[in-house]
């Protein structure tokens, strides 16, 4: 039966803000007949559990309450009401600053250090050489560490944390500090570490980093806990706001369609866009399923369609759904058939998240408007299984007639890494000239990549593949779901074979 | 809190030693002031009260009794008078350490504490010496001087501990300390003889229990009549109460400092 490490029972942490120093005193003389102070709440209500020898990640935006959830596991912090406990004694390395002496040398303050965490002087002993050995710091450990860079000092602080044996290490995002060695070195440690069951509670913003160490993550949203779970899960979710209020962030520029606001008000509750920030979206942008009125509006206009509500933020809820209806919202008339007399489609019948300014890039001679994931069947779908068909789909238009265009797709996992890049110039496909409208297939016959989300880039670029016609930035995304044990980024061809007596 | 404080011995004296070391960091002196820093206050006052103003002095004999007198009261003063000023900002001043590690935050008091009493340790030595000098051998006395010396520690702890927190929420508690300490100064007998005062000033004298510790430390060191036992036990009394009421206390609010650094 697993051990509970650290359980968090209803946490809700609140500070007092005072605006003038003296404020705190006034109010005690004033016996509680006025209040002087603002309440900041920093956590609401956050319930968890950890496993003994499990890795948990704590992921969320600059002030969702991280450190603090952080410090109050430490028992550095108490929490205002709920309950903490921790089972097992716990290291600590949230700042690199704490009770560093820089004008003593490296050695004195990796004593210093040990016995601020509680060890004794025997421990101390035995374990410094170990540390100044995993440290790496030469001979600067017996300069002063004000001649140390922040690098050295992280160097410094986490061979302490980490020789410091503890079977509960709750360590803040410090680690970004250290140059590529040190850092996968101490991750080398960690699940070192890890395996002889101690507890880790990580809180990064290197989502890649807490995906690989962390067994499960609390992605913390203004001091409330959004969502927890097996870590790829709950990053995903996470990475899914975030692109959601990229696009709201670019958004504002564009002018409101006329006529739509008061739609776009009352479609604020059927929307299925999650509270808080895409209430405030609601106001700004007419729901995906109310958009009728801003199609016309914009129908009537000369300026392209002015304001799209992103898919992103509303993926989130569903994003574990099982269904698997077409990625790309598109109107329901096929656009092959122009929406006026003569008119050519245009930009305005791609999906409605790829009009965000920040993820199309382009001169749109030639512009994808539409791309499609389907499946060997020919059906658009958004989760695949590893080892089935995907084909990519771009259909485009091209205004005038383009010489020599080259189509590029790029498949990125939804922390960034480029899986898979190619286009058609490079697999030596040449395409003489496009003018008018059509469509490009990208097939892979078989999807060697494992769990996980992904994201297509699709492009079309010149000749000397440096002139960008249109660039469509990881808009596409699709799921892939592994039904065998394998594991990694991509599914490696093989066999095994066995033979005795050679 | 639930520390186990025992560990955190080491880290105490490892504050303490740092404290030392880095008081006086940069100059030239560096250490040697911990010893020359009294040493040069004692000889002060011998050249003052020995040769310049040569005051008779009944209670004990020779050229050097006065000096004698006011030091045995004046150095043990002097611990209190710094251990006081330097704790009371010791929270607020180390709240980077405060907000990032867990560990009994009554260290950071106390380690001013005990490096006042270091220092006065080393003041008693260079006393002696001069003790020596004034012709008075060890007396059988100096036995107790441990447990005096003990007995103010525990004393010193109450108001440290506490200040240390008042100054968190109220930031003039620095200064106001340093006030209130120069006016006990005088409510204490260390410059004067505790009999000299008159009506209520002298009836405060005489209840302070600081007038009690110091007559008892010239009762130890000096050839200077010991005070009764009442006085014994009203001093560790009340140092048994600043002792236990401050730590009680303090853990009690000090959860909640974190926050409000």
């Amino acid at each position: 039966m697993p051990e509970i490490a650290i359980e968090a029972d209803a946490v809700t942490k609140i500070f007092r803000l005072y605006s003038r120093g003296g404020d705190r005193f006034r109010e005690v003389l004033m016996l509680g007949q006025k209040q002087l102070h603002q309440q900041v709440r920093a956590l609401h209500d956050v319930s968890f559990g950890v496993q003994r020898g499990e890795a948990l990640g704590i992921i969320g935006d600059n002030g969702s309450g991280k450190s603090t959830l952080l410090r109050v596991l430490g028992k550095i912090l108490t929490p205002t009401t709920g309950q903490v406990a921790v089972h097992f004694p716990t290291s600590v390395l949230i700042e690199l600053a704490a009770g560093y002496d820089i004008q003593a040398p490296g050695r004195d303050n990796i004593i210093f250090q040990c016995r601020l965490l509680g060890m004794s002087s025997a421990e101390i002993a035995e374990r410094m050489g170990e540390i100044i050995a995993f440290a790496e710091l030469g001979p600067a450990i017996d300069m002063p560490m004000k001649t140390y860079s922040t690098g050295m000092r992280l160097r410094l602080a986490f061979s302490v944390a980490l020789g410091l044996r503890r079977e509960i290490m709750l360590i803040d995002e410090v680690l970004a500090v250290g140059d590529e060695y040190f850092q996968s070195k101490c991750f080398r440690r960690i699940k070192e570490i890890k395996s002889s069951n101690t507890t880790f509670v990580y809180v990064s913003h290197a989502l890649g980093t807490v995906r690989s160490v962390c067994d499960r993550t609390i992605w913390l949203r203004d001091g409330e806990v959004a969502a927890v779970g097996e870590s790829w899960t709950v990053i995903d979710k996470y990475l899914d706001y975030v692109r959601g209020r990229m696009g709201i962030m670019t958004m504002p520029a564009a002018p409101l369609p006329v006529g739509a606001p008061d739609d776009a008000v009352d479609d604020e509750e059927d929307s299925p866009a999650p509270a808080g920030i895409m209430a405030s979206l609601a106001d700004l942008a007419p729901a995906p399923g109310g958009s009728a009125a801003a199609e016309d509006a914009a129908a009537d206009d000369e300026r392209p369609l002015p304001v799209v509500a992103p898919v992103a933020p509303a993926a989130m809820d569903d994003a574990d759904d099982e269904d698997d209806e077409p990625i790309v919202p598109v109107d329901e008339e096929p656009p092959e058939a122009p929406t006026e007399a003569g008119a050519l489609p245009t930009s305005r019948h791609l999906t409605d998240h790829a009009m965000l300014p920040w993820a199309r890039q382009g001169s749109h001679e030639v512009e994808v408007f539409q791309v499609e994931l389907l499946d060997g069947d020919g059906k658009t779908r958004k989760k695949f299984v590893a080892g089935e068909a995907l084909t990519i789909r771009l259909r485009y238009m091209a205004h005038q007639r383009v010489k020599r265009p080259n189509f590029g797709v790029a498949i990125y996992r939804n922390d960034g890494l480029l899986v898979y890049g190619t286009s058609s110039q490079k697999d030596g496909v040449v395409i003489e000239a496009v003018e008018g409208q059509g469509v490009v297939e990208f097939t892979a016959s078989e999807l060697v990549l494992l769990s996980g989300s992904y994201e297509v880039t699709v492009a079309i670029f010149d000749e000397e593949d440096i002139y960008k016609y249109d660039y469509h930035t990881r808009l596409y995304p699709f799921r892939v779901v592994n039904t065998s044990h394998d594991e990694g980024v991509a599914r490696v061809r093989h066999s095994w074979e066995q033979r005795e007596g050679e | 809190m639930d520390f186990r404080f025992k560990p955190f011995w080491h880290l105490l004296w490892g504050m303490v030693a740092r404290d030392l070391r880095n008081r006086y960091l940069g100059s030239f002196g560096g250490k040697a002031w911990n010893v020359l820093y009294p040493l040069l206050t004692i000889t002060i006052y011998t050249l003052v009260f020995s040769q310049i103003i040569q005051a008779k002095f009944a209670a004990i004999e020779g050229s050097l009794g006065y000096v004698l007198y006011l030091c045995s009261g004046l150095l043990p003063w002097l611990a209190i008078d710094d251990s006081l000023k330097r704790s009371t900002p010791a929270l607020v001043n180390n709240f980077s350490l405060i907000q990032n590690l867990p560990f009994p935050k009554e260290i950071l008091v106390l380690q001013y504490v005990v490096s006042s009493t270091v220092t006065l340790l080393i003041s008693l030595a260079i006393l002696m010496v001069l003790q020596l000098f004034a012709g008075i051998p060890p007396r059988p006395t100096l036995l107790l001087l441990p447990g005096v010396i003990m007995v103010q520690v525990m004393f010193m702890m109450g108001p440290a501990l506490l200040l240390s927190i008042m100054h968190v929420y109220l930031r003039d508690t620095e200064q106001i300390v340093s006030i209130v300490l120069s006016l006990v100064f005088w409510l204490i007998p260390i410059v004067y003889t505790p009999g000299i005062l008159p009506g209520w000033v002298g009836r405060i004298v005489s209840k302070n229990p600081l007038t009690h510790l110091v007559e008892i430390y010239r009762g130890v060191l000096l050839p200077y009549p010991m005070p009764d036992v009442i006085s014994f036990c009203y001093i560790i009394g009340v140092s048994c109460l600043s002792l236990i009421g401050g730590v009680f206390i303090f853990r009690r609010l000090s959860r909640w400092v974190p926050d409000d650094l």
